[in-house]
Order: structure tokens, then sequence, then C-alpha cells
């Protein structure tokens, strides 16, 4: 290993942009939030307090509101920069691969070992089908949200939603089914998370390049091969 | 002309249309309610109370007055479906008597199957006749679900076995009106609960007309009454949600207008019934009260004279005025995550659970197997 890190680094590239880098992380931390005090919105574990003055569960509420709407905002914005971001060239060019079954043969393949992941765009096919569906859950927890905050905050915002979140109410079939629906989101992000970080740790070992560096930095490297600098 | 000098144009208007109308019986309203006792004052306060809740201004409440004596130029037909009666019995139960019940039950009710005197086919002929001699001018109400499936042979009723199907289709070709009493007749209710071996269906769904949805298990009196009260006033249909319910009533949730409201902010939960939270009012979120999900104004309203409703009982709301709620907002004395999922039978949290359980063992499978590969390729790399 020391050899190959002396050895030093090459195919430097750009691969995040600022923008995208900071609505990632900001995702990251509401998600987190919001999975959290959806939680305890779900089943309040904490007993009252002294008086029923103090506010705990609307408090947890309110924070889970803040959150939702941060995620909301940082969501959008996501989705306007992935088609017309300064890395949307890249991104987009992994449809490519997206709808190429040799693409996918070699993504499967180099996670059980056999060859490099060469790939097109910036995602490799199963890792882009995997993004989209996230971004899918930000968008069906976000509109399930909404529905579920235009019955209690009937001005601003709410009031110029309130008939076309209705309206997303009757196509779910009733409240229920949206606060139910809300809840099976929070569990496509909760098992999302774990395999999102393993991968990148273990892409970034595996084939030997700046995996976690990229969210930080922006840029993407790869430590030089043995048989190269024996070349 | 601002909007309440039309609306009040528009109920004189109709007071006119219906003064003009033939009454249906010998005996007008006032001299029936003068004959059971009922005082002008007191008429005059049940018109005030119908104007209120359905949140029209004070100055509607003569115009209530004079549309109720009028009641008896809009016959009425009741038809009962797949149903328990529960809902005739919500609007006829009472300590004594009501306003709404006298005027509804004695004068304009035209066919009632629990509260006729007709049997067989003597009744089938009064059907017939006050659906005849009605035509287009009566008021259609409708309570239980029609079943649909086999050709609706699951519900046949009367000497003629007609089905139900073809019965409540026959009524709505020549109705004013039509009102779907009840959460059955709205959304098929219990009888429509998944497998749904009778294909029952709401109203809405086998007849072309317009329907109104007045649903709940059973929809309180008032709810029944405010609804006929408004079309008698107006003679359209009044301000709807997606559902076709009637907004005046189930434009808010039961949670927004609930007594025990202040607790769910408070963080106060009834833990089990009979602990000390619930002997002092505290919230039913834990013990799986469904009010934050259903339109309805039980908590304002009431039942049994508005004296009373279930959470002021003690037990949570099950959402019965909502579509399909015994499918979706099972179990009923728990919160909502511990739903089933059809066809899984097992609740979100367990199966999300369970996914991640699987998630973090295959990271784990995936993390031993690397460790492996990368010693025996750098090993291979070495040796080349």
């Amino acid at each position: 290993m020391d050899e190959t890190q002396s050895g030093g680094i090459e195919h430097i590239s750009f691969v995040y942009s600022i923008a995208n880098r900071i609505l990632h992380w900001i995702r990251a931390i509401v998600i987190t939030g919001l999975v959290i005090t959806g939680f305890y919105i779900a089943s309040p574990f904490l007993s009252s307090g002294a008086s029923s003055d103090e506010l705990i569960y609307a408090r947890w509420v309110s924070w889970h509101l803040v959150f939702g709407f941060i995620l909301i905002t940082a969501g959008l914005l996501r989705i306007y920069l992935f088609f017309f971001g300064p890395d949307s060239k890249s991104e987009l060019n992994s449809l490519k691969d997206e709808f190429s079954l040799k693409s996918w043969i070699i993504q499967l393949k180099s996670y059980f070992f056999i060859g490099e992941l060469l790939k097109k765009g910036m995602y490799g096919p199963l890792q882009f089908l995997s993004y989209t569906m996230i971004m899918f859950f930000v968008v069906l927890a976000s509109i399930t949200g909404l529905v579920l905050y235009i019955h209690v905050y009937h001005q601003g915002i709410g009031g110029m939603l309130y008939d076309s979140m209705r309206l997303v109410e009757s196509w779910m079939g009733g409240l229920a089914n949206v606060r139910l629906i809300h809840h099976i989101t929070m569990w496509g992000f909760l098992i999302f998370i774990p395999i999102h970080i393993y991968m990148v740790i273990w892409s970034a070992i595996r084939f030997k390049h700046g995996g976690v560096d990229i969210m930080f930095t922006g840029y993407d490297y790869h430590l030089k091969k043995k048989e190269n600098e024996e070349k | 002309m601002n909007g309440f000098d039309a609306l009040y144009a528009k109920a004189q208007e109709r007071i006119a249309v219906l003064s003009s109308l033939p009454s249906t019986k010998e005996e007008s309203v006032e001299q029936m309610l003068e004959k059971r006792g009922i005082e002008r004052r007191d008429f005059m306060k049940w018109a005030a109370a119908i104007t209120a809740m359905l949140a029209l201004p004070s100055q509607f409440t003569p115009l209530f007055a004079q549309a109720a004596k009028l009641a008896d130029r809009l016959p009425l037909i009741w038809l009962h479906m797949a149903e328990c009666t529960g809902c005739s019995e919500s609007l006829i139960r009472s300590d004594a008597p009501t306003i709404d019940s006298l005027i509804f039950d004695y004068i304009s009710l035209e066919y009632h199957e629990t509260l006729m005197a007709a049997a067989g086919w003597q009744a089938e002929a009064n059907l017939e006749n006050a659906m005849k001699t009605y035509a287009g001018r009566y008021i259609l109400l409708v309570e239980g679900g029609v079943p649909t499936a086999m050709n609706g042979q699951f519900l046949t009723l009367g000497a003629q076995a007609k089905t139900g199907l073809s019965l409540v289709q026959e009524a709505a070709s020549n109705a004013a009106a039509i009102f779907s009493i009840g959460t059955c007749a709205s959304f098929g209710g219990i009888q429509a609960a998944a497998p749904n071996p009778t294909g029952a269906k709401g109203v809405d769904k086998v007849v072309k007309q317009p329907v109104i949805n007045v649903p709940g298990c059973p929809p309180s009196a008032e709810n029944i009454v405010g609804t006929l009260m408004h079309f008698l006033l107006f003679g359209t249909l009044p301000a709807l949600d997606l559902y076709s319910r009637p907004k005046w009533a189930y434009g808010n949730r039961i949670h927004d207008h609930c007594e025990r409201r202040g607790h769910f902010d408070a963080g106060e939960f009834v833990e089990s019934f009979g602990d000390d939270g619930a002997k002092d009012g505290w919230c039913l979120y834990k013990q799986g009260c469904k009010g934050p999900y259903t339109f309805n104004n039980c908590s304002t309203e009431r039942f049994n004279q508005h004296t009373h409703w279930p959470i002021g009982a003690g037990h949570g709301c099950m959402g019965c005025s909502e579509p399909n709620f015994w499918d979706t907002m099972g179990p009923l004395e728990k919160p909502l995550q511990s739903h089933l999922i059809m066809g899984l039978n097992s609740t979100v949290d367990k199966i999300g659970t369970t996914l991640l359980t699987a998630t973090v063992i295959g990271i784990g499978a995936h993390a031993v197997a690397s460790l492996f590969m990368n010693s025996k390729e750098e090993k291979e790399e070495k040796e080349s």
C-alpha cells in the first residue's frame, strides 16, 4: 500500500460543484433530523412535562416542519441542478449506462470483485437507479408531508397549497393512507443510508479513488497503479 | 350585488317557488308542530341553530323558519340498502321528538321501510306511487352500500325481489337530489371492506346523477338534517369537498376542534385505558385515535342532542366518516404505526426493520468478502 500511495495520484477530475456538495450535506443533516423527530411524532415516547403549558409534542412537530421545509427547498434546488446545473452533463451521461445491459453487468460484476467499474457518466447504472429512487422518496415524503401540513396551517403557504394538496390526498385514498406512505418513505431513507455510506467507502478502497473526498472537495482522483509505475 | 345579497335573494326566490308547490299533506307543518306541543319560540331557536350550524349569518334565520314550514312541499324517499339502520336510528332516536324528526318523519317522508306501516305488496305500491307522483321533485336518501357483484343479486328487496342496484338506479333517475346517508351509502362501508365479496359500492359509483355524501357511522342527526335544510332553502348542492361531502360539516378534522387537543400538543397521552391520564382527559392519540385523519364536525356538534361523543366518553375516534375506513384506519385502538399492510399482514416498522437487518447483514457479508479478495489480489500481484 505504501508503494501505491507514494506513487502519487492521477486522473484528477472535478465531479461536484459547491452547490451540489452543500445541498448533499444539507439533505444528510435534515433527513437525519426528520427521521428522529418523525419517530417521535409517530410514537411519542417522552413523558409529558410538569404542566399542560409545556408543549413538548408541538415542539417536536415544529422542528419536524422546519427540517421538512429545508428538505423541500434543498430537493427542489437539487432537481433543478440535475437538469440545468454545472454537473448536469456528466450526470445525464449516466442515462446511457442506465439503459445498457452491458453496463449493468459490468457494475454488478465489479461489486462481486470481477473487473473494474467502467462507466460513461458520473454514476454506475445501479448507483444511478438507487439515487433516482432516493430522490423519488424525497419528493414523495415532501408531498405527503405537505398534505399533512396544510391541515394544520391554513394560512400562508398552507393556504396556497390547500386545494392542490387535498386533491393529492384524495388520490392517495384519505389522510390515513397519506400518513402511512409518509411513514414508508422514512424506511426508504433508513435502508438507503447504510448502503450508501458503505458503498462509497468500499468503492474508494476497492477502486483506489477519492470516493469520500468527492463530497468534501469536489475532486475525484485515482491512485497510480503499481504496473503503471513499473512501466 | 354582493355575495350576501345574492344568497339572500336566491333563498327568497326558492321560498317563493316552494310555496307555489302543492302540499303533500293535509295538515300544515305549523299545525303539526302546534299539535305536538312545539312552541313558536322553540321553533325559532331551532331555526337559529340550523342557520349557525350551516355557517350562515343570523339574517337567514327567518328564511330557514319559513323554509321549514314549507318542508311538506319536499317529498322524501328513503331507501335501505346493505346497512344496519344505524343512520335512521341516529336521526330518529332522541330523548323527545325533536323538531328535526317531527318535520322529516311525520310530514314529508313518503317512503321509509323502518318507519312505515305498510308491508309487502302494499309497501312496494307505495314506493312506486311516490316515485310516479313526485317524479322530478322528490329527494332520494339512500342508507347502506349497494352490492354490485352477481348483478346485484346479493341484495334483493320486497315482494318482487328487485335488486338493490336496480332499485337505487330507478329511484335516482327521477330524483331532484340524491343524498347518501352514512358511510355505507357514501363509500361502501364495512360491506366494501377487503376482500369485498359482494362488490358493495357507494351510491355515487352506481348512479349517473350527482350525489351528496353524508358519511359517518352513523352521521349525526344534525349533519343529515342540515344537509336537507340546505337543499330545502337553496335548492342547490352545498359546497362539497373532493369526496362530495358538504364542507360546512366535513371541512375540518375531528382533531382541529377536539377538546383534548391541548393535551396532544403538550405530549400528554393516555398510555392505557383507565390510567391517570385517562382520568384527567388526556389525548387518546396513543390509544389509536384517528381524529387527525378524519373529517367531521363531531367535536363541535356531538351526538344525542349535542350532549356527548366518543372522544368525550374516553375512546378514540375510529375515522368512520373517511372512505374505506375499515381498511385504512385499523387497528382501531392502536396508532396507525400498528396498521397491517394488506397482503403482507405485517406493520411498516416490522417490514422496515427486517429489510434494514437484511441490508446490514448483506453489507457485513460483502465487507468480509472484500477483505479476503483484497489480500488474495495483493498476493497475486506480488507473485506476478
